[in-house]
């Protein structure tokens, strides 16, 4: 497809992402209740006090005007300082990494598990193979999240101690059971939409005529249908990877894990705004990078999709 | 939380069907006798994010009072017995007409990084908080000290001075604090570690300091503060005091509560239990588990400037047709019933204090009565999105409907909005549930801030002169514990008055693994005295 709609598909992002910033900024600064004055505790802070925090982040000035000053921030790579004197920056720096491996592991586990799951119950259809897996990855669709991740820890941290039930202190391996709760949810699903996917391009009269040339069943799979089943898959994928980047919240406070999603959490609870508009507008980048990348990837597997 | 409770008792269920054997006591505080701690070990526990700031006199909440706990040594402490005495003073003597203290410092204690704790030290450390331009949270912390008012303003600008006038260094351990007013609970005050003194690195680059503090405490920084990771601290080996029994400890930062789970797989040494999980703990960890009311004391508020609560027998009436009891057993367990103004871990506590906080529905009645009942619906505001408080709330309304006959109506606004009603006297009816947690230690700060005309949280809008006299002389009493009489009689007086429902104490409660003994309180204030906790070798 053609240059000029991936140069008109990146310029959209702006309006866009302004949008965002300013319904988010809205959200959280107009909203009752005053972070500053609950800055300790119970206790109301003297006039004093409160008046010289709210001058250093220009809450005394109006609504309009604070925007500005973010928004000229923004510019300049600042994303401002919660509340607290934490440059919102650092705190994105410091847990993005964190949010990033737990995305990653997750992934990798909903990718392998989930298209294993789709090709073999494709293949093996309408045998107890299938039946299995049908009922087990409808199973665990149906488990929430919060039972998967209490189970885990019950089972593999509390009784058998392999793994860390909390924090990131122990590398790798902190991250085994989170990963696996999301993973292999995500996997449930990608499994059951994959396999559709499959069955239905495995019907094809293009892949008759490649069984009937005598081509063996996995280049059948391997190169003709799996590519054709792509589309909703790289769909499905994007769409969880942008997911996943924005934090995984219940996860992350389950597991202890200082992500970006427990951030959140965080900032909404103590009306933190300059972090809550930060991480809001990170992950709005992310799932909106995404949803082109997808896009791209779509029209790159099959070429029916243009875009003008 | 109550609902996972059940889904993760079902799921343990299934997990033992599942797993072969069944667990015996694996974990859990088997603080056998006669395995006592020597010097030496590492040990863990569990914290929160400081949200604010690791400098003393920034940071308000336990996340933070308790790394100060292990980084400074304050002022004055109270003894094993609850008994106030200097600790890195070497004393704090009154003048005669009660308004200036002399503080002497022990000689030979140094800072982390080597430099002497001085009287200079300390002064500096007084009136960079004091200064509405820093825009620390504990300023107010500050304002009992002459010149006060100069570095703060309301509009913090402008300013001519950023000293206090009231601070004086004599010599290099001994400097005077002038107060604008009589004040005999000063040296209590002392205790709390917002009156830490700062090391000249700090004024070098307070942002940097933030980051890795250097006290004058048992503990110094081992490494910086890893953000919503870890604080570890090292032994100092120069501490002038007696020595802390540990050689590192880790306060591990948790969010939510990932902490039970991580207790329970022995990852983390101490831990706080809350109501959660207190049931469970009595079974499981009942041998290290420890109970204490905590300094927070818990009421319900009346809005004085309501005239449908201004009927002194009505409220009282109101109080005494509610089962706390039977509420907090079963919805609260966490905590315990309230019978005073002030929680029993402060000196001054009276048990049995309050008239009127027992149920007993034929005296309601009678002064229900005898008030002339209410009219029309009692708003009960609550603030959302707390389970446990909306049905605490319905039982309370469902006591007052039984026992006087009222129509009650349970209102939930989210909780920015239910403090900001409650700062700014718009309740239009009684709230539940509100806390009050103490500054510093004393009868007296449990009593003027919230009852005192002018108290710095008195959401009620009570006001009563005597009460004020009362207040005013036990300030103006000659050491603390002369004042503790005088304090006694205000609390009887507003306990009389009941311009809110006293409803119980919180709890601070913990466990802990084998790994550690002694773990003990540090004394009134709701932290451990991590210093005293001994690893088991």
């Amino acid at each position: 497809m053609s240059r000029r709609y991936l140069v008109r598909r990146l310029l959209l992002l702006i309006p866009v992402l302004l949008g965002v910033m300013l319904l988010v900024f809205g959200m959280v600064f107009l909203s009752p209740g005053d972070p500053i004055s609950r800055l300790a505790g119970n206790k109301p802070l003297p006039a004093s006090t409160v008046a010289s925090i709210k001058a250093s982040y220009h809450l005394d000035q109006p609504f309009v005007v604070q925007f500005l000053y973010y928004l000229k921030g923004v510019l300049h790579g600042d994303f401002g300082q919660t509340f607290t004197g934490r440059s919102v920056s650092d705190i994105v720096r410091e847990r993005f990494p964190v949010t990033l491996k737990l995305a990653i592991g997750a992934f990798a586990i909903e990718i392998v598990l989930g298209l294993s799951l789709a090709i073999v119950a494709a293949m093996r259809r309408r045998t107890w193979i299938d039946s299995t897996i049908l009922v087990t990855t409808l199973i665990l669709w149906t488990i929430p999240t919060l039972v998967l991740a209490f189970v885990l820890q019950y089972i593999f941290g509390i009784k058998l101690h392999w793994f860390p039930v909390a924090g990131v202190s122990d590398g790798w391996m902190s991250y085994v059971l989170p990963c696996l709760t999301i993973g292999v949810l995500s996997a449930a699903s990608l499994g059951r939409l994959g396999r559709s996917a499959i069955l239905d391009n495995m019907t094809g009269e293009h892949i008759r005529a490649a069984n009937a040339r005598g081509l063996p069943p996995h280049r059948v799979i391997g190169r003709h249908v799996l590519k054709n089943s792509l589309v909703p898959i790289v769909t499905i994928f994007g769409l969880d990877l942008a997911y996943l980047m924005a934090g995984a919240v219940l996860t992350e406070t389950i597991f202890n894990l200082p992500g970006l999603g427990n951030a959140l959490v965080t900032g909404i609870r103590t009306q933190n705004g300059p972090l809550v508009v930060g991480l809001v507008m990170l992950s709005s980048i992310f799932i909106v990078f995404s949803i082109l990348v997808v896009d791209l990837l779509c029209a790159r597997i099959d070429p029916r999709i243009s875009y003008e | 939380m109550r609902g996972s409770v059940r889904i993760v008792v079902v799921t343990m269920a299934l997990a033992v069907v599942a797993s072969a054997c069944s667990s015996s006591s694996s974990s859990g505080g088997d603080t056998s006798s006669g395995a006592t701690g020597t010097q030496g070990g590492t040990f863990s526990v569990a914290n929160c994010e400081p949200a604010t700031s690791l400098i003393p006199s920034n940071n308000y909440e336990g996340c933070g009072t308790q790394v100060f706990e292990v980084l400074w040594e304050p002022l004055m402490a109270f003894d094993e017995n609850n008994n106030l005495i200097p600790d890195q003073a070497d004393s704090v003597t009154p003048s005669s007409d009660g308004l200036t203290y002399t503080i002497k410092l022990k000689s030979g204690w140094t800072f982390h990084d080597g430099t002497p704790v001085d009287a200079q030290s300390y002064v500096d450390a007084w009136n960079y908080a004091a200064d509405c331009t820093n825009g620390y949270i504990l300023n107010s912390f500050f304002d009992k000290i002459v010149g006060y008012s100069d570095l703060n303003p309301s509009d913090c600008k402008d300013l001519k001075t950023h000293e206090l006038t009231g601070l004086k260094v004599q010599d290099d351990t001994t400097f005077d604090v002038k107060l604008s007013a009589p004040f005999s609970q000063f040296p209590v005050t002392l205790t709390f570690d917002a009156y830490d003194p700062l090391p000249k690195a700090f004024f070098d680059d307070p942002d940097a300091f933030n980051e890795q503090p250097i006290g004058d405490g048992p503990y110094m920084m081992d490494g910086k503060w890893k953000h919503d990771e870890s604080i570890t601290v090292q032994r100092y080996e120069d501490f002038a005091g007696t020595p802390g029994s540990a050689d590192k400890i880790v306060l591990k930062e948790y969010t939510g509560d990932a902490i039970w789970t991580d207790f329970q797989a022995g990852s983390v040494d101490i831990a706080p239990i809350n109501s959660t999980h207190l049931l469970e703990a009595e079974q499981t960890y009942a041998d290290s588990l420890q109970r204490f009311a905590s300094s927070s004391f818990l009421y319900l508020g009346f809005p004085l400037y309501d005239p449908d609560f201004q009927n002194k027998e009505l409220r009282q009436a109101l109080s005494l047709a509610l089962d706390r009891d039977a509420v907090i057993k079963a919805l609260l367990p966490n905590e315990t019933p309230a019978t005073d103004l002030i929680s029993p871990a402060i000196d001054g506590y009276r048990e049995g204090a309050c008239q009127y906080c027992t149920l007993n529905v034929d005296l309601a009645k009678q002064k229900f009565d005898d008030a002339g009942g209410f009219s029309g619906t009692l708003n009960l505001n609550i603030y959302a999105d707390d389970p446990i408080i909306e049905q605490s709330a319905e039982a309370i309304r469902n006591q007052w409907q039984q026992n006087l006959g009222i129509d009650v109506k349970i209102n939930a606004i989210p909780y920015n909005s239910w403090y900001g009603n409650t700062l700014n006297q718009k309740q239009d009816g009684v709230w539940f549930l509100d806390g009050w947690v103490m500054d510093y230690p004393s009868i007296q700060d449990y009593l003027t801030p919230l009852y005192g005309t002018t108290g710095s949280y008195n959401s009620t809008g009570y006001s009563n002169k005597q009460v004020d006299d009362l207040l005013k002389q036990g300030d103006e009493a000659p050491d603390v514990e002369a004042g503790l009489p005088i304090y006694q009689q205000a609390d009887d007086l507003v306990l009389e008055d009941m311009p809110v429902i006293p409803w119980g104490y919180g709890g601070f409660n913990s466990v802990n693994t084998a790994n550690v003994t002694n773990v003990v309180k540090d004394g009134p204030f709701d932290q451990w005295a991590l210093e005293k906790v001994q690893v088991v070798q």
